[in-house]
């Protein structure tokens, strides 16, 4: 392609959505919702059209197609620059992101018709896409950090979309927060190297880390798993992801499934080189303990979104640690499968809380399936898919993963299927609860729940084409004999693959469909005997609180320790201390003057003997 | 051409203090003060935009023959960006805030007059009679127009400010004693003081400059000192005020003890340098702290104000080679505190503990105004604040040990908590407060429409600010 056009089309990629936002902004008290989600959907499908045209033009090899911006700023002698990179990875995620949101943008014409903020709701969400494209195109780990904090801006505001509640204030900021602690890791990774006077964009810096100093190294590379951690809700910091199902659902199924908690997965695999092996292990058995805690606590939510929520966390848990294993084109393969099922699972579940006018709880849900039949059969398409059943796309990817796993060692192949297992376990619970069995939604329970029903078309679309995609999407990396691996073949000059077992693809069905039967019959199992009766799972048995006892409620309790017994304890009633000792040693030498001359006479004679005395000493 | 004009707006502040005095109006004295601050902020943008080589310029003015003593003024880009921001800060608040009487406004020149005089100092004593007289208004402020419990705290704001003015005198009177070479307190090249001496006197400079900052544990008459000031100098106080001491260990440090600059100290001073360094890092983590635990949005702003503060003294310590990077720190603190205590204080309830909520309801604007300025305060990309953050904390870990690079980076994270947590009191929610009438003043609109794009701009062109306060810096 040539650069000319690659450079108009990289404009016009990220202008479309910022000027959808601001055009949304400015007549937002004019226009209608349809009318905004008109412009926000075609302002990001267009942005999608442009991402699938580099994408099919753009060479792969060497570094892709490179956009300079602007010199940006001068730390000492080095200046350091804004551009776009674009390359396999950083089409992938361009394609997927804008892909996926053209979908939801759609979908939410029909699931915030009735929001009084609606127009506002789109003005966000293409304000976000925008962030988003800036973050996977960056050149640089500077660039980078433009769309990284950029997202954490929007999922903010979108979090606290409905800030007249203030427990979802509270998301909004926790969210921000918790991820403002993984931003520290940014942070380090970036000023390591600017520190030491070292451009910082992406076809240097590996090479540059490398030569560091092991302690600089790990320094780094432990600042981009802090990242992760807080981006992609890895390890302790997972806090916010479930509290963030407090926005609407299509941010929930954009923001926090499908694209922005990818972005630690792609910082991972845009950062292969960097990471020291040591903490390769480090960035393994985070993963792989996340997607244990995650598959766990999704076991015992009521809640049709935070099970999703948790699965997400899961999934993303398994991304990290086949990036750990050196897995990426697994990791990035299972990243793109997920985005559809997972974005088509929690537009599902938004179709159920808009049939059921607001309802979340699955306790009061049941037996949907013949009321919302195109919601159900889209649903189950992607539920099947996230089981990892042949011949879905989350069979393929899992699979990859699986492999990556039995090539590292018997114990992590078995530790994920244990993480599968509980997948599939989940998975049917919820779904079982949400659309089959009797009915739980008692009619006279409110008014609301009398008649559920089918989404209108304009939500039931963007559902059907995402389970189309969820069936279909595993081709792309494959291993069948008529169709090449294309994912891999596209990635490899960028991300060299790694060389693992290729099993039987008869073999990996078997395993597959077995995982889904055996997990399956227990997550059925769960619903039937025990729906509701998981003892402190909604509280996801108490840790949450564990973690706020250790991080943030000592700080808070340090601050107002602090003001209340140093700064105005300690320090101001030493300063008022002091002006008590003054005063008091004023009205002392006070006293002194009593104006009798007497007095004064005794005092200079004793004076002057005092000074004449300290004269004959000192002579 | 910027050093004359500098110096003529000093002539005409003072004079324009006097005829104060004379019996005009209330209105009358706001129109005088505003052609002076606002004629005097558009010359100075001119001038440096007609000839930016003149930014790096200097003039003396004979003041005492019997000590050879000249008033001397030396401007760099650094020192006409600060300068320029106090005009436009008193041009603003002459304009929009409701003045108790025509003294207001000649406390206001007063002030202009005596951060002029510091900004613009090229020898200790224009820079000490400056920073002396800086705050003298500020305590007639809250004396005459402040509340009972204002009144008790100007003393002690006083009192803090005449401690550090003493070490302040001490230490000049040090130099100017025993300097053998150096021009008489001149704050050009490096005095050649005897080593002992040259610790001595920058041990009480720096002491000195921390009560100004003010840094932990000098530190607690600020936020009352913010909250209690007056409203028609209360940003002004905040913005601008708050600079000088990290201005004194930018402009007089390196001059008078170079040896206490980072980089160039010495066993065994290192040791007792990286002490310093480390309690100045203890403080910016103890005021992001305590700044959670503030009633109001003022006093968060003024403790996370504080932290910041001790971040740049941190950049300060580290000479005139950092200097860009940390000039770009005191100019986007100082656009960024300027717009958000406007902001704040234009809100009721501020400081009453009174409800806050439903500003994004009732005022959109206003909403989105004071959302920019404190996405850039607390340092999100593609705002000023985040070049500013960047380019000295970066500083801070090319020069100190990894562990208060570590340390600065705390604040970062407190900063978003303390700052969203009072964002989301004010702008969300149901709006809690009866009447929230669009009443800001035009000036202060204009005003405020002008910071948040210096905000987003500056975010995203940060280079064309460091070039333009770069003039005159290493």
């Amino acid at each position: 392609m040539a650069q000319g056009i690659g450079q108009w089309l990289t404009w016009g990629m990220l202008a479309l959505p910022l000027g959808a936002a601001l055009v949304i902004r400015w007549f937002q008290t004019r226009w209608s919702v349809q009318q905004a989600g008109w412009v926000a959907s075609g302002a990001i499908g267009m942005a999608a059209l442009g991402a699938i045209v580099l994408a099919l033009s753009v060479p792969t090899h060497g570094h892709g197609l490179m956009v300079p911006l602007w010199q940006w700023m001068s730390i000492g002698n080095l200046t350091l620059s804004l551009g776009v990179q674009w390359d396999a990875l950083s089409l992938l995620m361009a394609v997927m992101v804008t892909v996926i949101a053209t979908l939801i943008t759609v979908y939410a014409m029909g699931y915030m018709a009735h929001d009084m903020r609606g127009t506002s709701f789109f003005a966000l969400v293409s304000f976000f896409v925008f962030w988003m494209l800036a973050l996977v195109s960056a050149d640089s780990l500077l660039g980078l950090f433009f769309g990284w904090e950029g997202v954490g801006l929007c999922s903010f505001l979108l979090i606290g979309f409905w800030h007249d509640t203030p427990s979802n204030r509270w998301a909004a900021i926790q969210a921000f927060v918790v991820n403002r602690v993984g931003d520290l890791g940014v942070w380090v990774a970036l000023l390591v190297p600017l520190a030491l006077m070292h451009p910082v964009g992406w076809g240097v810096l590996g090479a540059q880390v490398a030569t560091y100093p092991p302690v600089l190294q790990v320094a780094v590379g432990l600042g981009i798993i802090l990242a992760v951690c807080g981006k992609s809700a890895q390890g302790p910091l997972y806090v916010w992801l479930p509290n963030a199902m407090a926005g609407p659902t299509p941010v929930s199924a954009l923001i926090h499934a499908a694209t922005m908690v990818t972005a630690g997965v792609y910082l991972l695999a845009r950062t292969h080189g960097f990471m020291p092996p040591s903490l390769q292990v480090v960035v393994m058995g985070l993963g792989l303990g996340t997607a244990f805690l995650g598959g766990v606590l999704a076991l015992g939510q009521h809640d049709i979104k935070r099970v999703l929520a948790f699965s997400t966390m899961s999934q993303l848990g398994l991304m990290v640690m086949a990036c750990g294993l050196g897995a990426y084109h697994a990791a990035l393969f299972h990243m793109v499968t997920h985005a559809c099922f997972k974005a088509l699972l929690f537009l599902g579940a938004g179709s159920v809380i808009h049939g059921l006018n607001g309802e979340q709880s699955l306790a009061r849900m049941g037996g949907l399936r013949r009321h919302m039949p195109i919601t159900w059969v889209t649903v189950t398409i992607a539920v099947l898919a996230m089981m990892g059943v042949p011949p879905l796309s989350g069979f393929f990817s899992k699979d990859a993963i699986l492999l990556a796993a039995w090539s590292h060692s018997v114990g992590l192949f078995l530790a994920v299927i244990g993480v599968s297992l509980l997948t599939a376990c989940y998975m049917v619970r919820w779904w079982w609860l949400t659309f089959m069995g009797s009915p739980r939604y008692d009619a006279t329970d409110t008014p609301s729940h009398q008649s559920p029903h089918e989404s209108p078309t304009v939500m039931t679309v963007p559902l059907m084409l995402l389970a189309g995609l969820s069936v279909t999407v595993g081709v792309i990396n494959a291993p069948l004999p008529w169709c090449p691996p294309l994912l891999s073949s596209w990635l490899s000059p960028l991300i060299p693959a790694l060389d693992g077992h290729h099993g039987s693809l008869a073999v990996m069905a078997l395993l597959g469909v077995g995982i889904a039967s055996v997990g399956g019959w227990v997550g059925w199992w769960m619903a039937h005997r025990a729906p509701m009766v998981i003892a402190g799972g909604e509280q996801q048995w108490g840790l949450p609180w564990l973690l706020a006892w250790v991080s943030a409620h000592p700080i808070r309790w340090a601050g107002v320790g602090a003001d209340r017994w140093v700064d105005r304890g300690l320090i101001k009633q030493s300063i008022t201390g002091v002006s008590w000792g003054i005063h008091w040693l004023g009205n002392r030498v006070r006293r002194l003057h009593t104006g009798q001359l007497t007095g004064y006479l005794v005092m200079w004679v004793l004076a002057l003997i005092a000074v004449l005395g300290s004269m004959v000493m000192a002579w | 051409m910027v050093a004359i004009m500098v110096g003529w707006m000093v002539v005409v502040a003072m004079g324009m203090m006097a005829i104060m005095v004379l019996p005009l109006s209330i209105r009358q004295a706001m129109r005088v003060g505003m052609a002076v601050m606002w004629g005097g902020a558009l010359a100075m943008m001119a001038m440096a935009i007609a000839d930016p080589s003149s930014l790096n310029s200097g003039i003396m003015v004979p003041w005492s023959y019997l000590f050879g003593v000249a008033l001397e003024f030396k401007v760099s880009g650094l020192s006409w960006a600060l300068s320029l921001a106090t005009m436009v800060a008193g041009g603003v608040l002459v304009g929009g805030t409701t003045l108790p009487s025509r003294w207001a406004v000649a406390l206001l020149l007063w002030i202009q007059w005596a951060l002029l005089l510091v900004f613009n100092a090229g020898d200790l004593l224009t820079l000490f009679i400056g920073w002396e007289w800086a705050m003298l208004p500020v305590y007639i402020a809250l004396v005459t127009h402040g509340t009972d419990k204002a009144k008790s705290l100007a003393l002690r704001t006083l009192m803090m400010m005449v401690t550090g003015g003493v070490l302040f005198l001490i230490a000049m009177v040090l130099v100017w004693v025993i300097s053998p070479a150096m021009a008489p307190l001149s704050l050009s090249g490096e005095a050649t003081l005897p080593p002992i001496v040259a610790w001595m006197v920058g041990g009480l400079f720096l002491m000195s400059f921390a009560i100004k900052t003010p840094l932990f544990p000098f530190h607690t008459w600020q936020a009352d000192l913010y909250e209690q000031c007056p409203a028609y100098c209360r940003p002004l106080v905040m913005a601008v005020v708050s600079k000088l001491g990290v201005w004194g260990v930018f402009r007089v440090l390196p001059v008078v003890a170079p040896g206490l600059v980072m980089g160039n100290t010495q066993a065994p001073y290192l040791i007792g340098m990286w002490g310093v360094s480390i309690l100045v890092a203890v403080g910016a983590m103890y005021a992001s702290i305590v700044a959670f635990a503030q009633s109001t949005p003022i006093r968060a702003l003024a403790y996370l104000s504080m932290s910041h503060m001790a971040v740049a003294f941190l950049g300060a310590l580290l000479g005139p080679s950092y200097g860009v990077m940390v000039g770009t720190y005191l100019v986007a603190h100082t656009v960024l505190v300027l717009g958000l205590s406007m902001m704040i204080q234009a809100q009721p309830n501020w400081n009453t503990g009174g409800a806050l909520g439903g500003m994004m309801g009732r005022s959109p604007w206003r909403a989105w105004v004071l959302l920019v300025l404190l996405l850039g305060f607390i340092g999100l990309p593609g705002t000023i604040g985040f070049a500013a953050e960047l380019s000295v904390i970066a500083a801070i870990f090319a020069s100190y040990p990894l562990v208060i690079g570590l340390m600065v980076l705390f604040p970062v994270v407190m900063n978003a908590w303390v700052g969203l947590r009072w964002l989301t009191e004010m702008v969300w929610g149901q709006p809690m407060i009866p009447v929230l009438k669009d009443d800001i003043p035009s000036w202060w609109r204009f005003a405020l429409g002008a910071l948040v794009v210096v905000t987003l701009l500056g975010g995203l062109f940060p280079l064309w600010i460091q070039r333009w306060i770069g003039v005159g810096l290493s």
